[in-house]
């Protein structure tokens, strides 16, 4: 990593968008190309700032949804009445300006070095950082356990499904449906609680390394449930994500 | 409206500190409570960005953005330690060990032997001043929060 | 320089002719943003008071019920946010300023609203007097929900919403001003929108 990647403020780049992606009805994820990107580590963060003609402006943060290595992009959920998620959901082209500064965050990020085994609970779009330390924990050869504890509205919601599903011998992935689940579904429903922990999470005794991402309640949830199962605070991780735009 | 976290503000952080700060370990000057940056309870959606203990809701930092400076009241913290969270200073560059004079993340607090040093004094701002652009943290002066329109301080 | 983001467009566009009414630098909502520097308090009734206090006495104090009882004003108003969003045209109801100040007695020329959660801002008495400001309890035909700072908060319409603080608890009079929370951290003291004084020195 360059030793020149903060000298002062971060600076603002402008990217141009290369790919938008359908995930979901309401999850897009962009792929971009900025001129002067410093590379980033799994579960960092960029800050997209939009500008209308009048000089308005509106940021926002969205976690990175590739590994290091990987072409820059991030997954944006389309939130009610959210004027930056509606236009990064439904107006973004290939081909179009994005203005961005990143990466940023150094606590919930995950490198094979920092060990596990991992305990990953993703709330919704919290999911997307996650995302990027299974992508790089796949890219890296890490033979470190993983597991993600993933909390959906219902099936279609869930975002990276495919490639999920195709991990699966190498890091356990467990849905729970909330809202409603698609005929003779077996896995789990409703919200993670502490007894859904008590069965889908590894033993306190392994020592696991979690990380939460999500909307306040559903990390204050899971990350009081995991403690009461004895995880050590320090080793549990927590990313909470706000109603409007992303972060 | 829910609170978000300190991930929240890292941006704001780099902007005001000159490094990434998320890792870094907090101190409430109330209750004692200890933990990383990123674990205390953000408020954004105000005239400025307000960041509270988990513990005992007081407050730790305030920032006020204003024509593209940023006042910075710190009065609520102990300390402010980033040697705390993942152990590595310069979040950003992670083959750097924290040293005298290591990268150029040099953090915008702390003694002059060089980064990775922990932040102490931060009483010394209790009057809630702001940083003076070029002259470095000082004694603590008492009045309005200054606004602030550079990064990089070195503890005098 | 930014760039302009293609086809992005800020969505609330204030309506064609009230733009007179807004002060400079202000745009209208339709919504109500939330904003906080801090949780929600749930102040129940039993607990709920609204002191006026001199000099660390307090001169005099209501129960909720007592407040309540106090004579009450219909107040129609455009409200004005620093952070640039204006809402016009906003319905209260609300006990006058000039009704709990007359009853505590007391002469000064500043106020210190003190609320649940800790917030406190500054205002001259002048500027909460001569019906200028209310303690509202009621907002758009309902009782203040508590994100919008009810049980009851300070109303002062004139001045930026800021000082129209939220789970007011009661006034301290004073001699002195005294910068309150925001006002403490670069804020305009006074805060007319009118001459857009957002912060100290504006």
């Amino acid at each position: 990593m360059e030793t020149t990647a903060v000298r002062g403020r971060l600076t603002w780049q402008v990217a141009t968008v290369t790919a938008v992606t359908r995930e979901t009805d309401s999850v897009v994820t962009i792929e971009l190309d900025p001129p002067a990107w410093l590379g980033h580590r799994a579960g960092q963060h960029l800050d997209v700032r939009l500008t209308a003609d009048d000089g308005y402006t509106a940021e926002r943060s969205y976690s990175i949804a590739s590994a290091p290595g990987e072409p820059v992009a991030i997954t944006v959920e389309r939130l009610e009445g959210g004027e930056v998620s509606s236009y990064l959901t439904g107006d973004l082209r290939a081909g179009d300006e994005l203005e961005l500064r990143g990466p940023i965050g150094g606590y919930f990020v995950w490198e094979p070095g920092d060990g596990g085994p991992l305990m990953l609970l993703a709330g919704g779009s919290g999911v997307v950082p996650l995302r990027s330390i299974l992508r790089h924990r796949r890219r890296t050869g890490s033979d470190i356990p993983a597991r993600l504890l993933y909390s959906a509205r219902t099936l279609p919601d869930v975002i990276y499904r495919g490639e999920l599903d195709q991990d699966h011998d190498r890091a356990q992935v467990i849905y729970t449906l909330t809202r409603s689940q698609p005929p003779g579904w077996a896995g789990h429903t409703g919200r993670v609680d502490r007894a859904l922990l008590a069965q889908a999470a590894w033993a306190a005794d392994a020592n696991p390394l979690a990380f939460i991402c999500g909307p306040t309640s559903f990390v204050e949830t899971a990350a009081a449930g995991l403690v009461g199962l004895g995880y050590p605070p320090e080793r549990v991780k927590t990313e909470r994500f706000g109603g409007t735009g992303g972060r | 409206m829910d609170a978000l976290d300190g991930n929240a503000i890292g941006g704001l952080l780099i902007d005001v500190f000159g490094t990434e700060m998320t890792a870094a370990r907090s101190t409430c000057a109330t209750c004692g409570d200890t933990r990383p940056v990123a674990e205390l309870v953000v408020y954004r959606r105000a005239p400025g960005t307000v960041v509270r203990c988990r513990t005992c809701g007081s407050v730790l930092m305030v920032f006020v953005r204003r024509d593209g400076a940023i006042g910075t009241d710190l009065s609520g913290l102990a300390s402010l330690d980033t040697l705390g969270g993942t152990g590595s200073l310069c979040a950003l560059s992670p083959g750097q060990q924290p040293g005298p004079g290591a990268g150029d993340a040099r953090l915008a607090v702390g003694p002059p032997e060089g980064c990775g040093r922990p932040v102490r004094g931060l009483p010394r701002l209790a009057g809630r001043a702001g940083w003076q652009p070029g002259s470095g943290l000082g004694p603590s002066r008492s009045g309005a929060c200054q606004p602030v329109d550079q990064v990089q301080r070195r503890w005098p | 320089m930014s760039p302009v983001s293609r086809g992005f467009h800020h969505l609330n566009q204030a309506p064609a002719g009230e733009e007179g009414r807004l002060p400079p630098g202000q745009h209208v909502t339709d919504g109500f943003p939330v904003l906080s520097a801090g949780p929600t308090p749930h102040t129940p009734p039993e607990d709920w008071t609204f002191s006026i206090t001199h000099g660390g006495q307090t001169a005099r104090s209501w129960t909720w019920a007592e407040f309540r009882a106090l004579p009450a004003e219909r107040v129609t108003a455009d409200i004005h946010c620093v952070t640039r969003w204006s809402k016009l045209g906003t319905q209260w109801q609300g006990v006058p300023v000039d009704t709990l100040l007359e009853a505590a007695g007391y002469d000064a020329r500043y106020v210190l609203a003190f609320c649940d959660g800790g917030y406190t801002t500054n205002l001259p008495v002048d500027d909460v007097t001569g019906g200028k400001a209310w303690v509202a309890f009621d907002y758009d035909g309902g009782p203040l929900p508590p994100e919008h700072g009810g049980p009851a908060r300070l109303l002062v319409p004139h001045l930026y919403f800021w000082k129209s603080a939220k789970w007011v608890r009661g006034l301290e009079l004073r001699d002195h001003d005294a910068p309150g929370f925001w006002e403490t951290r670069g804020y305009h003291i006074y805060g007319d929108p009118w001459k857009q004084q957002r912060y100290a020195g504006d």
